[in-house]
């Protein structure tokens, strides 16, 4: 690798992780973070190397991953954490690197330009995550950002996998075509039926035979099992251009009630939030898309008051939008949920009067602590959010 | 029906309802000019929430009426030749325009199926000096809302109360008051008129001295000059209880010229996209003499300074420009007084003397 490499750092068992880190005690038993067990709704979002040895998938019920391991801790998932954490991790890489790309909450890219030895830094940045936040990572060094990703893929976790030019064909090449980015399960399966099931396979196939099969994303995708790459990493400060964010899911039994549904909104809508707020987005339209279990797809959508990012406004409009255009005729197979009319989060907003009354209930708040302050020295410090004692003067 | 009339007058009368007859309706009558022929000759446009009538000499040789496409009716007169216009409608309502040698044959619809302009019953009787009325309007309507979500903010509202009248309009973002003490023998009253209807108040009717009649009853109000009527639907609801929101006291207090702050609003806004709402114009008090007006966009920068008074704290404050270019352009005085309390307080325009206009303006949030 001679100038320009590509590092894609992933944050292993991310949630889990960061759960772990409270509560040390539980490490060497099977841990996962999910929904509501009583329920029988509640689903695994993230899980621990134990846990993962016993066969639990993320995205299924907690209910089925206690019949795996019935000595299983299933905590409730604490997204302000992950932010926290998320947000610690990405102003470690920026300082090795102005070109950083978030993907989701545990997952990004690293442009490094002219380093004479990439390996080494991706080491450096494990080392230091390792030891500034007790977090593990695994680092692909490539020269696209596919590759990267497989490569971070390839060995978990507290690991560092280089894919040069010369290797990739050995080591990429046997894997299968679903672990590429943009393969799905209807790409996987199209791709399989004329029997291309491993990365090598597919790069090896006429791109024109692709292009006929899977339209442009056939080109895409055969670009990426060849390491042709246009796409570019943003510099953290730039904006991409994003049209719109969402998530979807299936979800693992079809629901005919809306007590199955609510969950499922709800961890969509904490997802695109977190994927809205890592890009410094606001959007101002939601939209829910429903697939019944005759695979019938439906989207909805409406305008938020305002632009925004958070998750409960969002969850909430979703949820609106369900009980208005939805009843449970036909059991409900899956649910997606897209927000749009984004803007920059960094947008100057334009105040109004609701505004203008909060701010006056603030002022008076801030008289208040002023004069505390100058009282008895500087105890109180408010912050854009809250009210904190930063220290006594005893 | 057979009538002779003057093209410009003509012309006059198709401009002056033609604004509020309606666009894009379900109804087709409602996008044409009702021409009715008695003594002389009334046209009338109507998009069911405004109606506006105008009255125009003409010879009428046989009285009748017709409902004319408005669109077409003023392309054709205007571009009439000679200034004597004849009109004649046939029994199967078959419109010939005649001026000169030109002769046009328009097809018309019947009058009996264009919709009454409600008649505003038990009204009550209001008169106010025409051309005051028609200033206050031009210097707040501009400030009301045109988002439908909250019809209250789509409207003026209308405030006479122990001889002063108030007009006030906001949309939430801004505000606009204007006060003027009239010649009233009414008590209070109070209603909110759609800001479309202002509009086409001040528009249509003449800047004359003398006073206008303004009838009001529950649901519409008439504003009944001697050639023009315009009868407009008021908007039900308790209107936004703005006095409370304009703050008594200020941390900065500025004496600035109307013209300079204008001119130089303009100019910033020159490199700020207007669709954009992501660039402000800043103002930064960067001495007790100095305002300095900046924007930095996408496109390039632009700063420029103004001789000011200011008392009180210095300020650094953004703004959406058109909301201070809006103000500046309506407000008679060459000097006003502007006072800003911190970057996220609002500010607000008054005279140097008095209290006859106030607007506040609230600021972009870095």
């Amino acid at each position: 690798m001679v100038n320009n490499a590509i590092l894609h750092v992933d944050m292993n068992n991310f949630f889990a992780s960061v759960e772990l880190l409270n509560r040390p005690e539980l490490a060497d038993l099977p841990v996962i973070v999910g929904g509501d067990e009583q329920s029988r709704r509640g689903v695994v979002l993230a899980k621990n190397q134990v846990a993962k040895a016993l066969g639990i998938k993320t995205a299924e019920t907690v209910f089925s991953a206690r019949q795996k391991a019935p000595n299983l801790i299933s905590l409730p998932p604490n997204f302000d954490q992950y932010e926290h954490y998320s947000k610690l991790a990405r102003k470690l890489y920026e300082r090795y690197s102005p070109y950083v790309e978030p993907f989701g909450l545990d997952e990004c890219w690293l442009l490094l330009r002219e380093d004479p030895d990439p390996e080494a830094t991706a080491h450096l940045i494990r080392d230091e995550i390792k030891r500034t936040l007790g977090l593990t990572v695994s680092i692909g060094v490539s020269f696209t950002k596919v590759f990267a990703k497989l490569g971070s893929d390839y060995k978990k976790p507290d690991a560092v996998t280089v894919i040069t030019r010369e290797n990739y064909r050995d080591i990429l090449w046997p894997l299968p075509v679903s672990s590429l980015l943009y393969v799905g399960k209807v790409t996987a399966e199209k791709l399989g039926s004329i029997g291309i099931r491993t990365i090598g396979q597919l790069a090896e196939t006429e791109v024109r035979f692709l292009e006929r099969l899977l339209g442009k994303t056939g080109r895409l995708l055969w670009d990426e099992a060849n390491g042709i790459e246009e796409d570019k990493i943003a510099l953290a400060a730039e904006k991409r251009q994003v049209k719109s964010i969402g998530n979807s899911m299936t979800l693992a039994r079809d629901a005919t009630s809306i007590g199955e549904i609510t969950g499922a909104l709800r961890w969509l809508a904490e997802s695109v939030a977190n994927r809205l707020e890592s890009a410094r987005l606001n959007g101002q339209t939601v939209q829910i898309m429903i697939k019944d279990n005759t695979f019938q797809t439906y989207t909805r959508q409406a305008k938020l008051s305002e632009p925004c990012a958070k998750r409960q406004e969002i969850f909430e409009k979703a949820l609106e939008l369900f009980n208005l255009n939805f009843d449970f005729s036909v059991p409900i197979r899956g649910l997606g949920l897209t927000v749009t009319d984004l803007g920059s989060a960094d947008d100057p907003v334009q105040l109004c009067f609701e505004d203008l009354a909060k701010l006056q209930t603030k002022s008076k708040v801030r008289e208040t602590v002023d004069a505390l302050n100058e009282r008895f020295g500087k105890v109180i410090d408010i912050g854009a959010k809250d009210v904190r004692i930063v220290g006594g003067s005893d | 029906m057979k009538v002779i009339c003057s093209r410009s007058l003509f012309v006059d009368a198709i401009n002056t309802v033609q604004k509020a007859v309606g666009t894009h309706t379900t109804l087709s009558i409602l996008e044409g000019i009702l021409f009715e022929a008695s003594d002389s000759v009334k046209l009338t446009g109507y998009d069911s929430e405004t109606g506006i009538e105008h009255t125009m000499p003409a010879e009428v040789l046989v009285p009748g009426q017709v409902v004319i496409a408005a669109r077409l009716l003023g392309d054709v007169v205007r571009k009439l030749p000679e200034d004597t216009v004849k009109i004649e409608v046939n029994d199967n309502l078959m419109i010939t325009i005649e001026s000169g040698s030109s002769v046009f044959h328009l097809r018309g619809l019947s009058a009996l199926d264009y919709p009454k302009i409600p008649i505003v019953e038990e009204a009550r009787l209001l008169k106010v000096p025409q051309n005051k009325l028609i200033e206050m309007i031009r210097q707040t309507a501009f400030s009301a809302s045109t988002d439908d979500s909250r019809p209250i903010l789509n409207g003026v509202n209308v405030v006479l109360e122990n001889g002063v009248l108030t007009l006030v309009a906001v949309d939430g973002f801004r505000l606009a008051v204007r006060h003027e003490e009239v010649e009233a023998k009414e008590e209070s009253v109070s209603f909110i008129v759609p800001a479309k209807a202002m509009n086409e108040v001040a528009r249509v009717l003449p800047n004359v001295e003398g006073d206008i009649s303004i009838y009001y009853s529950h649901n519409h109000i008439l504003f009944d000059s001697e050639e023009t009527r315009l009868v407009s639907r008021l908007i039900r609801g308790e209107f936004m209880n703005y006095k409370g929101l304009i703050p008594s006291s200020a941390e900065s207090s500025l004496v600035i010229n109307t013209s300079h702050l204008l001119a130089a609003c303009e100019r910033a806004s020159l490199i700020i996209e207007s669709e954009s709402k992501r660039f402000p114009v800043t103002f930064v008090s960067t001495s007790d003499s100095e305002l300095q007006v900046s924007a930095r966009t996408d496109v390039g920068t632009t700063e420029e300074d103004i001789e000011v008074k200011l008392t009180g704290k210095r300020f650094d404050i953004d703004f959406n420009p058109k909301y201070f270019i809006d103000i500046l352009k309506v407000v008679p005085d060459e000097e006003i007084k502007i006072e800003f309390s911190g970057s996220v307080g609002p500010s607000v325009i008054k005279p140097l003397e008095g209290d006859r206009y106030a607007y506040m303006i609230l600021p972009l949030r870095r």
